[in-house]
């Protein structure tokens, strides 16, 4: 066998090995159809989130809790002003002696 | 930042989960973390909302009371007691908006079990405001619904029959009597009755002995009261007898027989008003000079004066009178010498601390009037069947009262006199016993000698001793040693 003869032998030999993995016609037609496809299914969809907004609703979920919390306690705190009037002036102690009946600040005082 | 659909999908429904999960455990968050208020409002309905109404009925009534402070309870035989107990002050009309608050809560969630302290503090805040009918029908309410077991019977039952003494009662009264302050006489007071051997003593004092409340003409009666003899207290707002003083009656206690009606009016009378010194005027020299105002219907006055006990911290802990001489003052002025009235030591005394420390009283060792002390001052009315009809040590119970307090100048102390005041009695010894023979540091020393700076008694040799070496002896020196000579021998016996 001559040269050209064994060449195309070969040539044929590897075409049939490589039969099995040739970028057939359907195959690219369906990398076609692939490619042009509108989109993946949305569940499966990548979809990128900013930053800023990712920080935002961050900072919206620990605020909320947050403000709430203060807004509970200021509503106790505010309470006593609400509730029990303006002032939040103790009661004086009265202080019974022989000497009289006085309140504390008139004997503990510097000025009574 | 990139994410799949699903993958942020799963996070917002953890997210609503966790939230869901949150807003539905937050009434029960809010309520155990006393945050009454927020619940609510923001949870009107939740099944939280009563025990939290509940709660802040508590914090209210903790917090401000529920109106008791407001009265004076004074005893016919002298002594008075208070529950000032540090609350936040209210006026008449705070009050009010308090008790409208609490009754609104109560008219929208109903009058339950799990609202006892609701009901309970509203029915006394009604009380001490004079609202009886609403405060009767309170208590009444809860008594029929039972079930409250923190709330005492023995208080919820007295308070009812407080309040169930206003209606008619059958029979022949024990004890009946008008309370006046002034000419007026004084509705709505409470008359309470103590046994005069029952040393017990509360603040208030109200719902633990028989009480009653004096009808529109000012009037009590008490009935099937056992019989014996009682003394006769009164519960009047302090301000109604600011400026006033209660007069001696013919007796000081009343006695219960069984048999007859006894009687016992209450009368609070104008109190003498003490002109000067006062509001803590500092006295310079010798000279103390006090002065009052004629009080109608008394023949002559006596005078007193009060040394101040403070703790360390200057704090009023006390005061102890006596008179300030036997004499009777037909006029309105009297002067003292200080030096003169300071060779009286007959105000002594010993308290002890919390943490046991000793304190003597200043007077009894310095004198009656001594230098750097500071004291207060009374003057009482006799008619001329020797009867105390006013006092000026009443009640100074309103913004512009003057105190009847002076202070003394602090000249001529010595070291041993300084450390006294300052109670470091060890020291005072050993600065006095420096001064050797000086009659003035023997006085003190001796003082300290027969009252002892410790918890133990005094020694009164050794302070006969020091007495002895006092070189001019005065009156009351001699006295003293007289005195001390006295208990040495009963001593040896």
């Amino acid at each position: 066998m001559n040269q050209a003869g064994e060449d195309k032998k070969l040539q044929e030999q590897l075409r049939e090995e490589m039969d099995p993995v040739k970028f057939s016609e359907e195959m690219q037609a369906d990398v076609l159809r692939r490619a042009h496809a509108k989109s993946l299914s949305w569940w499966n969809r990548e979809i990128r989130i900013p930053a800023p907004v990712a920080a935002a609703v961050l900072l919206l979920l620990i605020a909320i809790p947050l403000y709430g919390w203060q807004q509970a306690h200021s509503m106790q705190a505010n309470m006593a002003a609400d509730t029990l009037g303006k002032g939040a002036e103790q009661e004086e102690r009265i202080i019974v002696s022989t000497a009289g009946v006085f309140y504390a600040s008139q004997l503990e005082g510097e000025d009574r | 930042m990139r994410l799949r659909v699903r993958t942020l999908a799963g996070m917002l429904v953890t997210l609503l989960l966790l939230g869901w999960f949150g807003y539905k455990e937050l009434p029960s968050f809010l309520y155990h973390q006393g945050y009454y208020q927020a619940l609510l409002q923001w949870f009107p309905n939740d099944n939280y909302a009563r025990p939290a109404i509940n709660r802040l009925a508590m914090d209210i009534a903790n917090q401000t009371g529920r109106g008791e402070s407001d009265y004076i309870f004074v005893k016919s035989s002298g002594g008075a007691s208070s529950s000032g107990t540090g609350n936040t002050k209210l006026d008449l009309q705070e009050r009010a908006d308090v008790i409208d608050k609490l009754e609104k809560l109560l008219a929208q969630y109903g009058h339950t079990e799990q609202m006892t302290n609701v009901s309970y503090n509203l029915a006394l805040m009604h009380f001490w405001m004079g609202n009886w009918d609403r405060a009767e029908s309170l208590l009444h309410e809860m008594d029929r619904m039972g079930g409250a077991e923190w709330i005492s019977r023995e208080e919820q039952k007295a308070y009812l029959a407080i309040l169930e003494s206003r209606h008619a009662q059958e029979g022949k009264a024990s004890l009946e009597g008008v309370v006046r302050i002034g000419d007026e006489p004084v509705p709505n007071a409470f008359v309470m009755l103590q046994r005069t051997d029952d040393s017990t003593y509360y603040s208030p004092p109200l719902t633990h002995y028989p009480a009653t409340m004096t009808d529109e003409n000012g009037r009590y009666r008490f009935y099937g009261i056992d019989s014996g003899e009682y003394d006769v207290a009164v519960g009047v707002r302090t301000e109604q007898i600011s400026g006033y003083y209660m007069t001696e009656s013919e007796s000081k206690s009343v006695v219960i027989d069984g048999m007859a009606t006894a009687g016992h009016d209450v009368l609070f009378v104008p109190q003498v008003i003490a002109v000067s010194p006062g509001r803590k005027e500092l006295i310079q020299g010798d000279e103390l000079r006090l002065r009052w105002k004629p009080y109608e219907g008394a023949v002559y006055y006596k005078l007193n004066i009060s040394y101040l006990y403070r703790d360390r911290n200057g704090k009023y802990t006390g005061a102890a009178t006596t008179a300030l001489s036997d004499q009777k003052y037909t006029g309105q002025e009297a002067t003292f010498s200080i030096s003169e009235r300071n060779r009286n030591y007959n105000m002594y005394g010993k308290s002890y601390g919390q943490d046991g420390e000793v304190t003597l009283n200043t007077a009894g060792l310095l004198g009656m009037l001594y230098p750097g002390g500071e004291f207060a001052w009374s003057v009482d009315a006799y008619d001329e069947h020797d009867r105390k009809l006013s006092s000026s040590a009443g009640y100074f119970l309103h913004e512009d009262a003057i105190t009847p307090i002076f202070r003394v100048e602090d000249n001529g102390l010595s070291e041993g006199d300084r450390l006294v005041i300052a109670a470091r009695y060890e020291e005072a010894i050993a600065a006095y016993t420096l001064e050797g023979n000086n009659d003035h540091a023997l006085r003190v020393l001796a003082r300290l000698a027969d009252q002892g700076i410790g918890k133990e008694d005094g020694n009164p040799a050794e302070a006969l001793a020091y007495m002895e070496r006092i070189q001019e002896p005065g009156e009351s020196d001699k006295e003293f040693i007289n005195l001390l000579r006295e208990r040495i021998e009963k001593k040896r016996v």
